[in-house]
């Protein structure tokens, strides 16, 4: 895994983009979830420790993820388990940080035709379960990089019978 | 020696190999198996983790605490009027009645600081209009909305009587987002006409409905709840406690303007009146 880590992060482009992927996202959780609130005097930080917490470390294997599910895709080696556990991931994530003041969810549901009753029975929900909702989005994101990265290094890897095998085949006399 | 018997003598490896018992499994092959146990071992004890949070937190834990009883008293009426003519309210159609009198719904939970914040109006007005029992201290969860705790009411097994407004109150969820009270039909139909988002907390003034509170609990957070009564009994001035007053006399202004300006002793008041005038 460190291997495919490694050899996807050395190259600068996807660097850069992992860097600026954890700051959008960052960004989006901390304004969906209202702490980062934007008025006429200016922008405004309302902490939140445990939201904040859980928004920088769904940002940060999000922005881990995705740069690694490019590079796989790239090569055709990745599948929808992986993908689909990195945008469950980032989704789920971002329900659970919406629970106290949710601002996207409610607008997504409301334009979706639910009710005020069943927005705010999904808010109360949402709310009640924001560590496990938080817990299973940071796993599902967490699986995405370790199954992606793993595919990743076993297909750069060489087999060690391969080697063997070329060397018997040209290294020992007949 | 014949040739036979120096071929005999020969080893040939390939022969060898395919002649000999199964082999130890190569250390990449142990490495491989140990590896999968590994991740299989993590993924069980990542599911048990998930599962058992998800079976803790939909037990629900009650707050706990031994309620402690609070007064109703909370000073006279103060000069204090909203910053619009509705403040936060929306003029709606639908009445909202308990056989004649005009009923004030509010829809809240115990975490939440708006509610905390709104309830020390809603008890002040409706103070003038009949009288409480069963109030309890309470507060919102710390960090709740960004706020510190916001002190207030406990008003879950409190009752008001009047013969003028009635009162219908719903705690969603306590402190710790356990299931309190549920919503009746009615009270379902206002809230999906008039808060499509879901929002807490919910105040319906028979013509009058408002998502959110009166007010931001900023000035009032990290108090003690006996500071704050303390201030309003005294008729205080002071910036956190403006709002309060403001919003309980609008509340007041609402009800009077749904019941005839009933009674006299609040409704008759000049800056109720005033803000009466602002609501036609």
């Amino acid at each position: 895994m460190i291997v495919a880590l490694r050899l996807v992060y050395g190259r600068p482009v996807y660097s850069v983009s992992a860097a600026m992927l954890f700051v959008a996202v960052l960004v989006f959780y901390l304004w969906s979830g209202q702490m980062l609130l934007v008025s006429e005097s200016g922008l405004a930080l309302l902490v939140q420790p445990d939201l904040m917490v859980a928004s920088i470390i769904l940002a940060t294997l999000f922005a881990v993820s995705l740069p690694l599910q490019v590079y796989a895709l790239r090569l055709a080696i990745t599948g929808v388990r992986q993908t689909g556990g990195t945008i469950l991931g980032v989704v789920i994530g971002g329900v659970s940080i919406n629970c106290c003041t949710p601002v996207l969810l409610p607008a997504l549901l409301s334009l979706a035709g639910f009710s005020g009753t069943n927005i705010l029975s999904v808010n109360l929900t949402v709310h009640r379960y924001l560590v496990p909702l938080t817990l299973l989005g940071a796993l599902l994101l967490a699986y995405s990089v370790v199954s992606t990265a793993t595919s990743l290094a076993g297909t750069c890897a060489m087999p060690r019978e391969h080697e063997e095998a070329n060397l018997t085949g040209s290294g020992l006399p007949a | 020696m014949s040739k036979k018997a120096r071929r005999a003598d020969v080893v040939n490896p390939v022969e060898q190999r395919q002649q000999a018992p199964g082999p130890r499994p190569r250390p990449r092959q142990r490495r491989t198996r140990r590896s999968a146990l590994l991740q299989v071992g993590v993924g069980v004890v990542a599911i048990a983790i998930l599962v058992g949070s998800f079976v803790y937190y939909s037990l629900g834990h009650s707050s706990g605490g031994v309620a402690i009883a609070a007064s109703a008293d909370l000073g006279t009426m103060t000069a204090d009027t909203p910053t619009s003519p509705t403040g936060n309210f929306t003029p709606v159609s639908a009445p909202l009645r308990s056989g004649q009198k005009p009923v004030l719904l509010f829809v809240g939970a115990q975490w939440c600081p708006y509610c905390a914040a709104e309830r020390w109006s809603i008890v002040k007005a409706l103070a003038r209009f009949g009288s409480w029992s069963g109030l309890t201290i309470g507060q919102s969860t710390d960090r709740k909305g960004g706020f510190g705790v916001v002190p207030t009411y406990g008003l879950t097994t409190a009752t008001f009587s009047s013969p003028y407004v009635a009162y219908e109150g719903k705690e969603l969820q306590d402190n710790s987002s356990a299931t309190l009270q549920s919503l009746t039909a009615s009270e379902q139909a206002l809230v999906d006409r008039y808060d499509s988002k879901g929002s807490l907390p919910m105040v319906y003034v028979d013509g009058y409905a408002m998502v959110g509170a009166g007010y931001t609990p900023t000035g009032i957070q990290g108090q003690a709840f006996s500071a704050i009564q303390s201030q309003l009994q005294r008729g205080s001035s002071a910036a956190s406690i403006e709002p309060i007053n403001a919003e309980a006399n609008l509340l007041t202004a609402m009800l009077c303007k749904a019941d005839g300006d009933r009674p006299g002793t609040a409704c008759s008041n000049a800056t109720i009146q005033a803000i009466e005038q602002g609501l036609q």
